[in-house]
């Protein structure tokens, strides 16, 4: 399980990433992140909206509310311009960090 | 054997959009995207094999407890969380302003009283007085109770607050003004020209400084506001 922190902080480049799979909404995104993740990620559901209205209103996201198949009406979310730059952005930043602990830990494997 | 009333969803799910509708953080728009999702989130889990209830009660666990989502939507909706609070500010100083009138016109009976009776008993009539203000602060808390109550739903109009600030503003101003307008009217139709001049002059300058704090300076503050978390 991810600590709080990370939780946190890892939000906004997974929100990103899924959407730039293709629009979306709330439960679907908790769904596919957690299948993702093999249930590693767990969020509490209801914080991810203050998370996304907030990218909405920094113009990364935008929404729309429409009829879903089963008739019930969905708030639908979906990239924007500048979310996509966004995206690359917090991609070149994790992927450091990730690069920089891969490097890490292959050096001194037994010190973990 | 115990008599179990059977679940029944839609009131499930009145009572759990009631705990969340009582805030200001969460606006109609977030209410329906969360029932959605809730609802969304029950299907799943019956889908999985629970019953209605179980499923209902898993869900609403999954998303979180009120306090913790009220809080989180909170920061989001900063400006709607302050303007409520202004909101509530302003209410509070108007009710004191009528109450002010009440308690004055209370004290200003007792002289045609006294003038009709012949008798000085009623000078100054203190404990009236007393009473009256006491009655209309308990008035004010009883109905300040009744509308912040969770059952009842607030009318619409009382979600906005900016309406509903520029209406109360209205009022004070109107209730301000007619102290000033009774003594214009004993200035044209019954005085002596030039008695009361004097006082309308100062009566106006104590209307300009109660314009200022009960309708200029809310309504600044709640512009301020706007600017500042508006769009954050």
């Amino acid at each position: 399980m991810l600590s709080k922190e990370l939780v946190a902080a890892s939000s906004k480049p997974l929100i990103l990433a899924v959407l730039a799979d293709g629009e979306s909404y709330g439960y679907e995104l908790i769904q596919r992140v957690r299948e993702l993740s093999g249930g590693e990620i767990e969020w509490t559901e209801g914080m991810l909206y203050p998370v996304l209205h907030r990218l909405e209103e920094d113009k990364l996201i935008e929404s729309e509310w429409r009829d879903s198949d089963n008739g019930r009406k969905r708030k639908y979310y979906f990239l924007s311009k500048e979310g996509r730059k966004s995206l690359r952005r917090e991609r070149e930043q994790w992927m450091t960090v990730h690069q920089t602990l891969t490097k890490l830990w292959k050096l001194k494997p037994r010190s973990i | 054997m115990e008599t179990q009333t059977p679940f029944d969803l839609n009131r499930s799910l009145e009572q759990w959009r009631g705990q969340l509708a009582h805030s200001p953080a969460i606006k109609r728009d977030n209410l329906a995207e969360l029932e959605v999702h809730l609802r969304d989130s029950i299907a799943g889990l019956q889908a999985k094999g629970l019953s209605e209830e179980e499923a209902f009660v898993i869900a609403a666990k999954r998303i979180g407890q009120p306090v913790q989502i009220t809080a989180e939507f909170g920061k989001v909706n900063m400006a709607a969380v302050w303007l409520n609070r202004l909101q509530w500010i302003v209410v509070g100083g108007f009710s004191f302003s009528v109450a002010t009138i009440v308690v004055s016109s209370a004290r200003q009976l007792t002289v045609p009283i006294n003038r009709l009776t012949g008798h000085a008993w009623l000078k100054g009539f203190y404990p009236a007085v007393w009473l009256v203000t006491l009655l209309v602060i308990g008035v004010w808390f009883a109905f300040a109770r009744w509308l912040m109550s969770r059952e009842f739903r607030r009318p619409r109009f009382l979600n906005s607050p900016i309406q509903l600030i520029t209406g109360l503003a209205i009022c004070c101003g109107l209730i301000r003004l007619w102290p000033l307008l009774v003594d214009f009217a004993i200035i044209k139709y019954f005085a002596q020209p030039g008695v009361y001049v004097g006082r309308t002059a100062n009566l106006w300058m104590v209307f300009a400084q109660q314009m200022f704090f009960e309708v200029a300076l809310p309504l600044c503050l709640l512009a301020a506001w706007k600017i500042r978390y508006g769009r954050q």
